[in-house]
C-alpha cells in the first residue's frame, strides 16, 4: 500500500513546497530551531561544566580517601602503629600521612610570617604529581631530622625574589632549611577556592618535621589510596571498622571524605539539573510544534484542490496523510538539524567564554533529532488526517 | 445485463441541501454503457452534466439510486476501494485541466501510476509512451504554465490514460480550447475509441457531440436518448 517511491515522492514534494514558501517555512522552522538549539546548547554546556568540575575533583582524589582523625580526649590522632593498621587494611594500597600548620620564614633580616607549611610522606608523591623541578623527598629524608623542603612559586617570588631557588637556604620556624624542589602551580579545585594572595607562600617538608615543629606526637590527617579492583565504598567501610577499633567506637573521633561518592552525588545533582533545563527548553519546542501545526493547516487548506485532484487520481486517504505527515516531519527535522548546529555553536562559544570543557554530547544530538521528529509527527498528524478525509469533489471544486 | 455492459445506473437522484430546502439536480437517471462505446452526454449549462459525471467517476455519491461500475456496486465500497476504482477503472479529464502547477508534465502523468504502485522503471516507460501518444514527447520536463492550453489538455489526457482505465471520462474536454485545438482533441478521442477504449464525453456543444457513436441528452436533471433536433 505504501511503497518507497511514495515516500520518496512525498519527500521531494515537501522540499518543493518548503522552497516555494521560503519565508513562511523559515519562520515556522524558527520555533523548532530555537527550541532544539536551547536544549542542545544548555545540555552541552552543563555537561561541559560538570565534566570540568568532576575532572578537577578526580585529579584531586580519584581512588583516594581522606581520613581526618582528631581522635578522642584520651587518644589524639593516629600513632605509627595505628598507621600500620590502616596501611594493612583490605582494599588499601598505601597511605600517606599529612600534616599542616602555619609558620614563619626568615631570610637575612626579613621575616615572612604568613607561610603555609605542609608535611607530606614519600608515598604522597607517588600519587600526586606536584613537582615542577628539583627532587621529591626520599626515605632518608623522613626521620624528622632532615631539613629539606619543596617551595611553591609564590614563596620563591615573595621570599627569594627569584624563581631560581634550588639549593638556597632560609630559616623556617627557626630551623635552617635547604630548598630541594619547586612545586607546580596548584590548579586543583581546592586551591581555586581559597584566596592566597595575602600569603607569603607554601613550604612542603617531610610530615614528621611538621609534627615536631607543632609539638605533636600523632598525625591526624591521612590520604588513603584504594587498591586496584576495590570499590571506594568497600575500602571506606573497611577503614571505618579499623578506625572504630582504634577509637573504641567513640563518636566524632574521625571522618572520611570519599571523593568518588562525592562526585557520584554531584553527577546525580547535575543530571537532574540538566533534565530540568532540557525540560524548560523543550517548552520552546512545543511552541515551535504549534507553529508547524499552524503552517500545515494553512498548507492543507491552500492545497485543498490539489488534495482533491490526487484523490480523484486514485490516492488512498492513507497516502495523502503520509504526504502531509512527511512534509511536517521534513520541516521540523530541517529546523532540528539547524537547531543542533546552532546549539553546538552556542555551547562552543560559551565553553570558551566560561573556560569549561566543550564536549559534543551525542545523546543531546540524538535527543534533538528525536524531539524534532516527534514534534513533526505529533503536530503534523492532525492536519494530515484532516487532509486525508477531505471529500474529493468538494476539494476539487474549492478555489 | 449484457456481457458487454460496463456501467449501469438506475434511478440516480442527487439532491443538494441549500439553506431551507433541497434542490434536486438529478431526477432519476437510468443509463447503461457498453464496452467500446463513445458516448456523448449533451446538455445546456446547469442541466446537471458535471454532477452526473462526478457520480460516474466515483468522486461523488448519489442521494438515491443504484450504480454499478465494472460489476461492482459502488455504494458498498469503502474509501480505500473507491480510491482503487478511481485509479484503475476511471480516467478523468477535467473541464479545467487540473494539472499540478508545481510538477512537470512528466510528473503529472506519473501521479496515477504512483498510486497504482507501478515500479519506477516501468512507470517511466509508460509515462514516456503516453506523452508521445499525445505528441508531447519533447515537452516532458515542461511545467503546465510553460505549455499552451491545448498542450495542457493533452497532458491531462495522457494522465487520464496512463493507468489504462476501463473508461475515459471527459468533462467538456474542448470547453477551454479554441476550435482548432478542440478538433485535434476530438480526433485523438476517435483514435482512442478505435483502439477499443470506452469514452464518455460531456459537452454542451452539439457539433462536438456529433463525433460520438451515441448521444444522450440531459435537460434539467433528466436523461433522454438520441434526437438532436432541438439541442
Ligand atoms: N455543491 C452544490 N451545491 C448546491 N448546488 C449545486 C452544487 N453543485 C451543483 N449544483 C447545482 O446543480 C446544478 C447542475 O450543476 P452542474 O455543475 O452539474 O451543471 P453542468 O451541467 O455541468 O453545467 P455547465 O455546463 O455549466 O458545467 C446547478 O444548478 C448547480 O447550481
Ligand atoms: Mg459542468
Amino acid at each position: 500500500m505504501l511503497n518507497l517511491s511514495v515516500v520518496k515522492q512525498s519527500f521531494r514534494m515537501s522540499l518543493q513546497n518548503i522552497k516555494a514558501n521560503k519565508l513562511r517555512s523559515f519562520l515556522t522552522m524558527l520555533g523548532i530551531v530555537i527550541g532544539v538549539a536551547s536544549v542542545i546548547g544548555l545540555v552541552t554546556m552543563v555537561k561541559g561544566a560538570t565534566d570540568s568540575v568532576i575532572g578537577k575533583l578526580s585529579d584531586l582524589g580519584a581512588g583516594t580517601l581522606n581520613v581526618n582523625a582528631v581522635g578522642t580526649a584520651l587518644k589524639q590522632g593516629l600513632s605509627e602503629s595505628d598507621l600500620d593498621r590502616l596501611r594493612g587494611t583490605e582494599g588499601v594500597s598505601g597511605i600517606a600521612p599529612t600534616a599542616s600548620m602555619n609558620g614563619a620564614a626568615s631570610l637575612g633580616n626579613e621575616v615572612y610570617d604568613k607561610v603555609s607549611i605542609s608535611g607530606y610522606d614519600v608515598v604522597y608523591f607517588e600519587h600526586n604529581d606536584i613537582l615542577d623541578r628539583g627532587r621529591i623527598f626520599n626515605n632518608d629524608d623522613m626521620n624528622g631530622d632532615v631539613k629539606v623542603c619543596i617551595v611553591d612559586a609564590d614563596f620563591a617570588k615573595n621570599v627569594f625574589k627569584t624563581p631560581d631557588v634550588l639549593g638556597r637556604q632560609f630559616k623556617l620556624n627557626g630551623y635552617e632549611y635547604i630548598v630541594v624542589g619547586v612545586r607546580k602551580d596548584d590548579e586543583s579545585l581546592f586551591s581555586a577556592m581559597y584566596d592566597t594572595s595575602d600569603r607569603d607562600g607554601t613550604v612542603i617538608v617531610p610530615y614528621k618535621n611538621v609534627l615536631r615543629m607543632s609539638g605533636k606526637q600523632n598525625v591526624s590527617s591521612v590520604e588513603v589510596y584504594i587498591a586496584e579492583g576495590y570499590e571506594s565504598t568497600t575500602a571506606e567501610d573497611n577503614l571505618r571498622s579499623v578506625l572504630d577499633g582504634i577509637y573504641n567506637d567513640a563518636d566524632n573521633s574521625y571522618s572520611i571524605i570519599n571523593m568518588e561518592s562525592l562526585m557520584d552525588t554531584m553527577s546525580t545533582v547535575t543530571d537532574m539539573m540538566t533534565a530540568m533545563l532540557a525540560g524548560i527548553a523543550s517548552i520552546a519546542l512545543v511552541v515551535g510544534g504549534i507553529g508547524i501545526m499552524n503552517m500545515m493547516l494553512v498548507s492543507v487548506s491552500e492545497r485543498t484542490k490539489e488534495i482533491g485532484l490526487r484523490k480523484a487520481l486514485g490516492a488512498e486517504p492513507v497516502r495523502i496523510q503520509m504526504q502531509f505527515l512527511i512534509e511536517s516531519i521534513v520541516l521540523s527535522m530541517i529546523g532540528g538539524i539547524i537547531g543542533i548546529g546552532l546549539g553546538l555553536l552556542i555551547a562552543f562559544v560559551g565553553a570558551i567564554l566560561m573556560k569549561i570543557d566543550f564536549r559534543i554530547s551525542y545523546s543531546a544530538i540524538a535527543l534533538g533529532t528525536g524531539f524534532s521528529a516527534a514534534v513533526g509527527i505529533i503536530f503534523g498528524w492532525m492536519p494530515a488526517k484532516r487532509a486525508s478525509q477531505l471529500n474529493p469533489i468538494d476539494a476539487l471544486r474549492s478555489e | 445485463m449484457s456481457d458487454n455492459e460496463i456501467l449501469r445506473m438506475k434511478g440516480i437522484i442527487k439532491d443538494y441541501v441549500l439553506g431551507s430546502g433541497t434542490s434536486r439536480v438529478l431526477k432519476g437517471i437510468d443509463l447503461t454503457v457498453d464496452r467500446g462505446e463513445f458516448l456523448a452526454i449533451l446538455g445546456p449549462s446547469g442541466s446537471g452534466k458535471s454532477t452526473l459525471m462526478n457520480i460516474i467517476g466515483c468522486l461523488d455519491v448519489p442521494t438515491e439510486g443504484e450504480y454499478y461500475l465494472s460489476g461492482k456496486k459502488i455504494a458498498d465500497q469503502d474509501e480505500a476501494s473507491l480510491a482503487q476504482i478511481r485509479n484503475k477503472e476511471v480516467g478523468f479529464i477535467f473541464q479545467q485541466f487540473q494539472l499540478l502547477q508545481r510538477q512537470t508534465a512528466f510528473e503529472n502523468v506519473e501521479l496515477p501510476l504512483i498510486y497504482a504502485n507501478m515500479p519506477e522503471k516501468q512507470r517511466r516507460e509508460r509515462v514516456r509512451e503516453m506523452l508521445e501518444k499525445v505528441q508531447l514527447g519533447d515537452k516532458m520536463e515542461y511545467f503546465p504554465n510553460q505549455l499552451s492550453g491545448g498542450q495542457q489538455q493533452r497532458v491531462a489526457i495522457a494522465r487520464a490514460l496512463a493507468a489504462n482505465p476501463t473508461i475515459l471520462l471527459a468533462d467538456e474536454p474542448t470547453g477551454a480550447l479554441d476550435q482548432k485545438t478542440g478538433a485535434q482533441i476530438i480526433e485523438l478521442f476517435h483514435q482512442l475509441n478505435e483502439e477499443g477504449r470506452t469514452i464518455i464525453m460531456i459537452t454542451h456543444d452539439r457539433h462536438i457531440a456529433e463525433h460520438a457513436s451515441r448521444i444522450v441528452r440531459i435537460l434539467d436533471g433528466e436523461l433522454s436518448e438520441g434526437d438532436l433536433t432541438d439541442a
